[in-house]
């Protein structure tokens, strides 16, 4: 039980403009389920992916079993017994599960034909000993996402590796699949395997880990035992602090109703969604993954068309049609995927912060004002706290914080009425995080309607003066004040309404 | 020599952005200087103005091209319609100046129109860009061949002619002074306006484009419309210089056009380069393509270096982004 | 027995339905066709008519199959014509008419220089990482230059047994369809039956997501470019036969044709989705549509535009399908 199996030790990782891992030390022994835990950009995904071969590191050595080895792809991982499950799924959406699950290990028979008999019998044969069902002939672009993480889950087991890598396996999943998850894990670790788990949901760390490692902006911090800890330890382990402190203090809003959307309907993705923000007010937008949040603001700005719905600025019924409509007209939108977008990456920085608003710096009514472009950017710059060496390199040299200011300093750019963040935090570090919601603040403060989805249940919980819990589509509940906890909005999200809450736990 | 002044300013702008741009002068400075080395004498004026008028045509019709690679596309069809607006061209004027405003008229429609088919394809129909420029490609092969029932008629109006000559304005071609003016205008658009600043915003990254307000389809079918009309317009300028038009005009520029932009180091997947690099990427392809003459290279010899030299430029840019 | 039991796995194929559906239906629009051209002239349903369709058809079979091979990684490469070209005029120029075996060396060395230009191919696109697109544009010209050196116009001698048995008939069947059979059970078992065929698609669904599975990515696609060019040399070898000379400039449509035989044939550009069954439809129903042409005596320009107008409109089918599933 107590022989290690991993050790990877001094590893250093950079990619362009972010050192993402530095002098990091991680390590593992035979037979438990060891997580790792830490914030978005912590490294976590870097030193794994490190591991399994699809990066390489800059520095830094690996035993496996003892040994020295080296990885250079994902091949020899597999064939040392290192497999991974990665975030994005490595599924090919063109072909059905079976031959998904036995990609690039297919038995053959004479001729060398794939033996798709023994493929069938012995993937059969694995689902059987887990409990997993999946319909092998489908095409996995026909599965539903959930499912597809179960065939990623039974390609992996096919392989039979010593070491499982499941990078935030669930994040994707609902409640019933997350339990049977928790399950396969259970019956892996009881046939010998060893198991690294990321994830930065606590409940998942206290149910199923034996021991945590947490990583802290490409460092390591430290290795517990899970039996000795409490969740304040990990979450201070963590953030380097508690929690409440990252929040600015919530503000009382006016009366003055801003910003309203009514009756809006997105066939297949949204249903009668009606809410309104007053001056002041930061509105939270909560709910599952999924639920309809990225398609709600989609739909506000124009990219998504709407059939029914009336978006109102200042009593003014809005037509918006397109992006290019909403943001002549005062709305913007910090999209949840910044880099596809939200961003120009291999584009300079000021280009960047200047493409929305380019026509407002015109010179002799078609050129590009050089000079009022400059010092626009670098007034951004100032006001935003961008930390760059230079406006004309690539954006994408910046680290993830920088680079979400510089998303939210091109929508700024046309003063909006409104402002939309579709997961405004994902991804970069607390000190950016913690910028980030004074900005939000403060634009809250001066009369901004500002609207903000999160699936970081505490950032919402810390942020919003209201939260409109989405559920399938709809608005399911509007909490306000003492009734914004963790977990009412949870009840909500699963469809129950706050009403019956009581009723129920009595 | 306007041009070359133009040309070291831009360099020294492209060497601080970095990339393929500032090597691709290095490159061609150095072929020059090869080119004096195995036939003394290549550096003289008349030489040098002889070589620009013919990269000329390249580089026109690269200017197209350079958008369409811009947005993340690439348009195949440009030596079809380069065929097409010579033979149209020709017929239309039929060797007469009064013919000369609706041959041009014509040509133009012709271009813009082919351009206009090509941006439907790609942006209504979602047809991948190369397919879909080389099948409307295809389709205007058959056209002029229809057109001119494979035998072109016509000739150049004597007007045309001596703008293709060689001595207009003093010593130089009239189309050189076209494709000047015609460079200062696109840098202009592509480095100075917001157009320009759409097309790479486009080129990088289509959905962040979309998301930020930019009018991508409008930008696309600007793109192709443009392609047509550059390659329409050497089409035409090919009438006045051979004299006449002939069934294979473009195919020389097939390759050439393409090259011109790639070795001028734009980048194939969108949103990187620029007009400035392709300039000297027309002029490479054409002194290559000279000195090989020179030193008496058949045809099929040229074809084969061209090829090899695109593929090692390519290569070594590719090499240059790693590091 | 052993070829039954093949036979049976193709064709009794239970998943065919469902994941083949498309090649039933461009078979169906394939035997339209024919039904069709038999109509308008009585001289199609001739068997002659037939063979000659083979025989003009056969060569675009050996390049559809490459492209589609290709297209199936996500790749494309323009310079399968060239290398026809180039295969063609390098087996013509060391045929000896004179040696009753002088059609050995000829044979070898068509698939050689085939060889040879795949290699560069996949190398530069799987190594050197240029775009498809761009490779095999440049290596057109190369291949295209290096013909053109090698043979500066049509001509050359011919083993004429060796022409005639390609051309000529064996029992009454047609040697090139022994040929085309053989080749094409080769490559569709490739395509759909092989881990090999397997990791082609995957490369071309989900080039990442097949590394990170341990699919040899690099290797897979070099040799998918090889074997395309090597298809070529096969056509670049009987086109020798059947026009009797080599022709430096011949191979240009082949690369344009073969992908419009691969998108008629129901292959997505995109890569992975397809079966070669349907390219096979694919060719003759271009072949026939020509052919059709011909009969009716329209001049061989339209095909140029026929045959862009075809690529088009079967590339808009499924914009088309989206916009009235939206509506």
């Amino acid at each position: 039980m107590s022989e290690e199996i991993l050790r990877m030790s001094h590893i250093c990782k950079s990619f362009p403009g972010v050192k993402a891992l530095k002098e990091v030390d991680f390590s593992c022994k035979k037979g438990e389920v060891m997580v790792l835990a830490g914030e978005n950009g912590a490294g976590k995904s870097t030193i794994l992916k490190i591991l399994s071969g699809l990066y390489q590191a800059d520095s830094g050595e690996i035993f496996f079993n003892g040994k020295a080895v080296k990885i250079k792809n994902p091949l020899e991982a597999q064939k040392m017994g290192i497999a991974m499950v990665y975030q994005e799924l490595t599924l090919v959406n063109e072909m059905t599960v079976a031959e998904n699950i036995y990609l690039s290990i297919e038995p053959t028979k004479k001729f060398g034909l794939v033996d798709r008999k023994q493929i069938e019998s012995s993937i059969q044969e694995v689902m059987g000993q887990y409990g997993i069902e999946l319909d092998l002939q489908t095409m996995v672009k026909d599965l539903p996402v959930a499912q597809q993480q179960m065939a990623e889950i039974v390609k992996i087991l096919i392989r039979q590796p010593e070491l499982i890598i499941l990078d935030e396996p669930t994040s994707a999943l609902a409640r019933k699949e997350v339990t049977q998850l928790y399950e396969i894990i259970r019956s892996m670790i009881s046939m010998g395997k060893t198991i690294i788990f990321i994830s930065h949901r606590l409940e998942e760390v206290f149910e199923i880990g034996d021991r945590v490692t947490v990583f802290k902006d490409g460092s390591y911090v430290d290795t517990k035992k899970i039996s000795e800890i409490t969740e304040d330890d990990l979450i201070r382990m963590m953030v380097g602090r508690s929690l409440q402190n990252i929040f600015p203090e919530k503000t009382q809003p006016e009366q003055e109703i801003i910003f309203q959307v009514k009756n809006l309907n997105v066939p297949k993705h949204l249903r009668d969604i009606s809410f309104s923000v007053r001056r002041g007010e930061i509105l939270g937008i909560a709910g599952l993954q999924g639920h309809g949040q990225t398609e709600l603001f989609n739909a506000i700005y124009g990219i998504l068309p709407r059939e029914t719905g009336e978006i109102i600025t200042a009593g003014e019924s809005l037509k918006i049609g397109n992006a290019k409509q909403a943001i002549k007209q005062g709305l913007a939108l910090v999209p949840a995927d910044r880099k596809n977008e939200g961003l120009f990456l291999l584009r300079s920085i000021r280009e960047n912060l200047a493409i929305i608003s380019l026509d407002q710096r015109k010179k002799l009514g078609i050129f590009i004002d050089g000079k009022k472009e400059k010092k626009f950017s670098l007034d951004m710059k100032e006001k935003l706290a961008i930390k760059l060496a230079s406006l004309r390199n690539e954006v994408a040299s910046l680290s993830g914080g920088n680079q979400q200011k510089v998303v939210l300093g091109k929508e700024l750019a046309i003063n909006p009425k409104v402002v939309l963040f579709n997961e405004p935090t994902r991804g970069i570090d607390v000190e950016a995080k913690r910028e980030f919601y004074n900005i939000m603040h403060d634009l809250a403060r001066s009369g901004v309607a500002v609207i903000m989805y999160s699936s970081d249940l505490m950032e919402v919980i810390g942020m919003s003066n209201r939260v409109a819990v989405m559920y399938e589509g709809t608005i399911s509940a509007v909490l306000q004040g003492e009734e914004i906890t963790e977990e009412n909005i949870m009840y909500c999200a699963y469809g129950a309404s706050l009403a019956n809450k009581g009723e129920r736990t009595l | 020599m306007a041009e070359k002044t133009l040309k070291r300013g831009r360099a020294g702008n492209l060497m601080a952005i970095g990339g393929p741009q500032a090597v691709v002068y290095i490159g061609l400075a150095a072929i020059l200087i090869i080119a004096q080395i195995i036939s003394p004498g290549y550096l003289k004026m008349d030489h040098i103005l002889t070589m620009l008028r013919l990269a000329a045509f390249v580089g026109i019709a690269s200017i197209g091209q350079t958008f369409a690679v811009l947005t993340g596309g690439i348009d195949l069809s440009i030596a079809y319609v380069i065929t097409f607006a010579n033979i149209v061209g020709s017929q239309v004027m039929y060797g007469e100046n009064q013919n000369l405003p609706a041959a041009v008229l014509t040509v133009l429609a012709v271009g813009a129109g082919v351009g206009l088919v090509n941006s439907m394809g790609i942006k209504f129909l979602k047809i991948p860009p190369f397919i879909m420029t080389l099948g409307v490609g295809t389709i205007v092969q058959g056209i002029y061949m229809i057109y001119s029932g494979g035998a072109p008629k016509g000739n150049t109006a004597p007007l045309l002619r001596e703008m293709c000559g060689n001595n207009i304005f003093g010593r130089v071609s009239g189309i050189l002074v076209l494709w000047f003016i015609l460079s200062v205008v696109v840098i202009t658009v592509l480095k100075f306006t917001p157009y320009g600043r759409k097309i790479y915003a486009v080129g990088i990254n289509q959905k962040a484009a979309r998301f930020s307000g930019i009018n991508v389809s409008g930008i696309i079918f600007s793109v192709y419309i443009i392609s047509g009309i550059t390659a329409a317009i050497t089409g035409f300028l090919l009438v006045g210089f051979t004299g006449t038009s002939y069934l294979d005009t473009g195919t020389k520029y097939a390759t050439t056009n393409l090259a011109a932009v790639v070795i001028g180091g734009t980048a194939i997947t969108g949103g990187r380069g620029g007009y400035g690099g392709t300039i000297a990427g027309a002029i490479i392809m054409t002194v290559i393509d000279d000195l090989l003459v020179i030193i008496n290279i058949s045809q099929a010899g040229r074809q084969v270096v061209q090829g090899i030299i695109i593929l090692l430029l390519v290569f070594s840019y590719s090499q240059q982004k790693k590091n | 027995m052993k070829i039954k039991s093949a036979c049976n796995y193709i064709f009794k194929d239970k998943y065919f339905q469902n994941r083949y559906g498309n090649v039933m239906l461009i078979y169906a629009f394939l035997l339209a066709l024919i039904v069709a051209a038999s109509l308008f002239d009585e001289n199609f349903l001739t068997v002659g008519n037939f063979k000659n369709l083979l025989l003009t058809s056969f060569p675009l079979l050996m390049v559809a199959f490459a492209q589609g091979m290709i297209i199936f990684t996500g790749g494309i490469d323009l310079s399968l014509g060239a290398t026809v070209a180039l295969s063609n005029v390098a087996c013509v120029l060391l045929m000896n008419p004179d040696s009753p075996v002088g059609f050995v060396l000829p044979i070898f060395g068509g698939l050689g220089v085939g060889l040879c230009c795949g290699i560069a191919n996949g190398v530069i696109i799987s190594k050197a990482k240029i775009p498809p697109i761009i490779t095999t544009t440049a290596t057109t010209a190369i291949y295209e230059g290096a013909a053109l050196l090698l043979m500066n116009e049509p001509g050359g001698k011919i083993h004429r047994p060796f022409a005639k048995f390609l051309t000529g008939d064996v029992f009454h069947i047609p040697v090139a369809l022994f040929l085309l059979i053989l080749i094409f059970l080769f490559v569709r078992t490739l395509t759909n039956y092989t881990p090999y065929g397997k990791a082609l698609r995957a490369i071309g669904g989900n080039e990442s997501a097949a590394y990170s599975t341990g699919v040899k990515v690099d290797r897979i696609k070099i040799k998918v470019y090889i074997l395309g060019s090597l298809l070529a040399a096969v056509a670049g070898i009987f086109l020798s036969a059947q026009m009797f000379s080599a022709d430096p400039r011949l191979g240009k449509q082949y690369s344009m044709n073969a992908v419009t035989a691969s998108v008629v044939g129901g292959i997505l550009l995109t890569g992975a989705v397809g079966d070669l069954m349907g390219t096979v439809a694919g060719v003759f129903i271009i072949s026939v549509i020509n052919n059709m042409l011909n009969l009716i005596g329209v001049s061989s320009y339209y095909q140029f535009v026929f045959q862009g107008l075809i690529l088009i409109v079967v590339l808009s089918l499924p914009a088309i399908k989206e916009k009235r599933a939206m509506n």
